[in-house]
């Protein structure tokens, strides 16, 4: 007889969720009990069942169908009106009390955290800030590794450099023509401090919480600064992607006790 | 020229290229499809649904969260899309044989053994609860662990573990009694 436990395990085993320890005692339970021997060979059965048989073909053209309705031009990028235009093109303004306290509650939520932020930020972002500037500063930041590449008509040249609790990657390019620069990271154990612009031309610039996004073309050269929390074993990964969306090179990045 | 990841892809159509949106279809449409066909049984429904997930997942794009793999959201547009028909058509699901539509060429024995056994596969699920059906599909023809499973039907692993173990025992049933499968005991 089998109990509920073994018919569990043997299941386990099937999906292949199962630890050293279980496998041994599946092998162990499968060499003893006959009933447990036929149960797994029947589930293993279903499964053959399931391996050979084939895939249905969809439909030659759902493809073509699907790209005839969604609403192609909903992410195309129109040219953007001037910063001030927008603002009065939109700006309606309807009196109403929320508005005042919600501006109350701001002042004084600003207040308060501008009255604490110095007691919270860790001493070492404060070093980092004010290294920011110099060059001499810059010097505290060590070099982790560098790569150097050259694809098509793009080259360049990265550099993951560390001090403390921060990272920079420095980063000089050149291409004749639009290249996009995606960072991935986890926004839990890497923080986006910031960009140090050394020498732009031509520059888009995106931040959401977990990735930075830059497009540009031309000659670069710039920094991304990375605070990390938690020492993580992966810190992020770069991703260079051509005009047509090629990826011209990719890069994962490692933390330094790693 | 290495080839760009799924996220990355769409990233790009974030952009306004909608080239990349085709390669994320192409990738994606023969397994959608098929998701779609076993949970329905109905050729034309799964076509109908296919075209729908994709211009929801079109539609919701910017939405999508980088932290999870876009299959695993794509999928779970089409389990939810394929439910909703499931229960908007309270359809009476009786075995349809649109099953001359095998992908690989093969010869006229095989043919008719792979026939054979896709009409077994889709009479055994089309017996099984909707929920049952859902985790069988989802682990044996696309073989996502409980942890994928579990993103994608939006119920706890734990819940993913016993259903899955429940649907088995299910199907083993009625496969053993339909003779699909041969009790050695």
């Amino acid at each position: 007889m089998m109990d509920e436990k073994q018919i569990a395990l043997i299941n386990k085993a099937m999906d292949g969720e199962i630890s050293e320890d279980e496998q041994a005692e599946v092998e162990e339970l499968l060499s003893k009990n006959e009933e447990a021997r036929t149960y797994h060979d029947e589930l293993q059965k279903l499964k053959s069942m399931f391996d050979e048989v084939a895939a249905v073909e969809p439909p030659a053209d759902l493809k073509k169908n699907i790209l005839n309705i969604i609403p192609t031009h909903k992410y195309q990028q129109t040219p953007q009106k001037g910063l001030f235009r927008s603002f009065f093109e939109n700006f309606r303004f309807d009196f109403n009390f929320n508005y005042v306290y919600a501006f109350a509650f701001g002042l004084v939520s600003g207040i308060f955290i501008f009255t604490f932020s110095n007691n919270v930020i860790p001493p070492s972002t404060r070093d980092i800030s004010g290294a920011l500037i110099g060059e001499n500063a810059m010097e505290k930041f060590s070099t982790l590794e560098q790569q150097k590449f050259k694809v098509a008509e793009l080259t360049g040249t990265v550099e993951l450099k560390w001090h403390q609790n921060v990272c920079l990657l420095a980063i000089e390019l050149s291409s004749k023509t639009a290249v996009d620069l995606v960072v991935n990271f986890d926004d839990l154990l890497v923080r986006f401090l910031g960009f140090l612009p050394q020498k732009i031309e031509k520059m888009d610039l995106g931040v959401t919480e977990n990735t930075v996004n830059l497009s540009h073309g031309g000659a670069l050269r710039y920094a991304l600064l990375f605070e990390v929390r938690n020492e993580p074993e992966s810190l992020f990964e770069l991703t260079i992607l051509s005009a047509e969306g090629e990826v011209l090179f990719i890069k994962e990045y490692s933390s330094p006790e790693k | 020229m290495i080839e760009p990841s799924d996220n990355d892809l769409v990233k790009v159509c974030l952009k306004g290229k909608i080239a990349a949106f085709e390669t994320l279809i192409e990738r994606y449409q023969k397994p959608i499809f098929n998701l779609a066909f076993r949970m329905l049984n109905d050729y034309e429904d799964a076509q109908d649904v296919a075209q729908t997930v994709f211009v929801k997942a079109f539609e919701k794009l910017a939405t999508f969260n980088f932290r999870f793999k876009f299959f695993s959201w794509i999928y779970r547009i089409a389990v939810n899309e394929s439910l909703n028909v499931i229960n908007q058509r309270q359809q009476i699901e009786q075995l349809d044989h649109n099953l001359n539509l095998i992908s690989e060429e093969k010869s006229p024995a095989e043919h008719y053994q792979n026939r054979e056994l896709n009409r077994k596969i889709q009479m055994a699920l089309m017996n099984l609860k909707i929920d049952y059906r859902a985790v069988i599909v989802l682990r044996y023809f696309e073989e996502f662990s409980y942890n994928e499973m579990s993103y994608i039907l939006e119920i706890p692993e734990k819940t993913v573990k016993s259903r899955l173990f429940s649907a088995r025992q299910q199907l083993r049933k009625i496969l053993l009694l339909k003779g699909y499968i041969e009790n050695d005991g």
